[in-house]
């Protein structure tokens, strides 16, 4: 993989990271599915160390670094990097962003934190909202089986759920742009 | 930045290095954040990880860098794209590109690559010929690739190691070797023909010199912070050492 890597990268400018690199990466290793999937989830493991690092720093938390450290333009990140790379982002959840809003609304638990995160907390508002539609995939991989079940009752004859797409995936697919186009147009003639 | 491709292309970029290394270790709690993770053994933290020994001078030019890019040498590239059609840039690209095939041709002896050397002075030859003066990459439509080889891909070529990571001013990641190739290169082309006679002609004036920066600078699309990630500088310290070694084998 990474020879493969190598051959395409050599010809790229300095850190060309612009472009459709992913894709012509993609097509160029012509990866097995297994291997995107493990791409894919390595890079969101970096997202995740990005997130915890930051918030950490920013907070002043003391989780990843040691509160009181003065980091500058010149201080080495990399020790940080490799704490932050070992962590995902549960550990973000649960050492920087539980903490921080326990701290506004005392008495409020994880658990409590996750259900006000879900769409089932405004169910009853969503119900009635006309104005609100949902499009989205079957193999969305942020989608449990009951959460389209979820989606189509809520959002009953609001909800256009193609069989493929992924997550976000189909949003430049022409019959797909008419179909959200078709949505605000209907609700603009009925308001 | 945040939603265009870049960030997470970078990600995958970075990624794609760490393949080997994904490893979690049980929850501990808040207090083994801290502490460092005994269970995973030095070979398997990050590629992303490496000897740095100028590192707090690195990232003093590394900020320099994008200071000097974001107030003075960004917003001039911007202004030249605005200004000079497509075409004309082109030509301005294909000009410089045909000089430093000198650099190429040398640097293919050095290496005693024969195909590498004649390659260059193929396309040196017919794009001063037939490209009219360099302006036209006639070479490569007629299926003559351009390949760039400098000092320090020599050096390499023959097992010198890289040396320490070096971030130069303005020039951005390099190592010691590659410096010092940049040094000699920049050298030979001041004194050695034919080199030396066409920096008499045309590198004399200070608007070719500021023309063949801004080319250079057009030429690259990194941006700094664009990765969105604040491990940026290691990503661009791997990508960048790698980046050389793949060149070297080419």
């Amino acid at each position: 993989v990474l020879a493969a890597f190598g051959r395409l990268y050599q010809d790229a400018e300095p850190i060309d990271f612009a472009g459709d690199f992913l894709y012509r990466t993609y097509r160029l290793l012509a990866l097995p599915a297994r291997d995107l999937e493990k791409l894919v989830g390595l890079a969101f493991r970096l997202s995740a160390a990005n997130l915890l690092f930051t918030s950490d720093v920013v907070a002043n938390t003391g989780v990843l670094v040691p509160a009181g450290t003065r980091l500058t333009a010149t201080s080495s990140l990399t020790e940080f990097y490799v704490r932050a790379r070992d962590r995902g982002f549960e550990d973000y959840f649960e050492f920087l962003y539980a903490p921080f809003l326990a701290a506004a609304q005392p008495g409020l638990t994880p658990a409590q934190m996750i259900a006000d995160a879900d769409l089932g907390a405004i169910q009853a508002w969503l119900v009635t909202a006309s104005h609100v539609g949902v499009i989205t995939s079957e193999d969305d991989f942020i989608l449990r089986s009951q959460d389209l079940d979820f989606l189509e009752r809520v959002f009953a004859g609001r909800a256009t759920i193609f069989p493929t797409g992924g997550h976000c995936g189909n949003y430049r697919q022409l019959d797909v742009a008419l179909r959200i186009r078709g949505f605000f147009d209907a609700e603009a003639l009925d308001p | 930045m945040s939603a265009g491709p870049g960030p997470l292309l970078a990600l995958v970029l970075a990624a794609l290095l760490l393949a080997a290394c994904a490893h979690r270790p049980e929850d501990q709690g808040a207090a083994a954040l801290m502490a460092e993770d005994p269970s995973l053994p030095p070979e398997t933290a990050s590629l992303l990880v490496m000897p740095d020994p100028l590192e707090r001078f690195n990232r003093a030019v590394y900020r320099f860098n994008f200071e000097f890019d974001h107030y003075l040498f960004l917003p001039v590239v911007d202004t030249y794209r605005l200004v000079v059609p497509a075409p004309l840039r082109s030509g301005v690209r294909n000009f410089f590109n045909n000089l430093q095939e000198i650099t190429n041709a040398t640097n293919g002896i050095l290496q005693a690559r024969a195909e590498v050397a004649t390659r260059a002075v193929v396309r040196f030859l017919v794009n001063s010929t037939a490209g009219v003066l360099g302006l036209f990459d006639v070479a490569t439509r007629m299926g003559v690739e351009r390949q760039v080889e400098d000092f320090g891909q020599s050096l390499g070529w023959w097992r010198t190691p890289a040396g320490p990571y070096l971030v130069l001013p303005i020039l951005g990641p390099s190592s010691l070797r590659d410096a010092g190739g940049i040094a000699v290169d920049f050298a030979a082309s001041l004194y050695l023909p034919p080199g030396s006679e066409i920096y008499d002609i045309i590198y004399d004036h200070p608007a070719v010199v500021g023309l063949f920066a801004i080319d250079r600078r057009d030429s690259i699309p990194f941006r700094y912070f664009a990765t969105d990630s604040p491990f940026e500088y290691e990503i661009v310290r791997f990508l960048s050492l790698q980046r050389r070694e793949f060149q070297i084998a080419q």
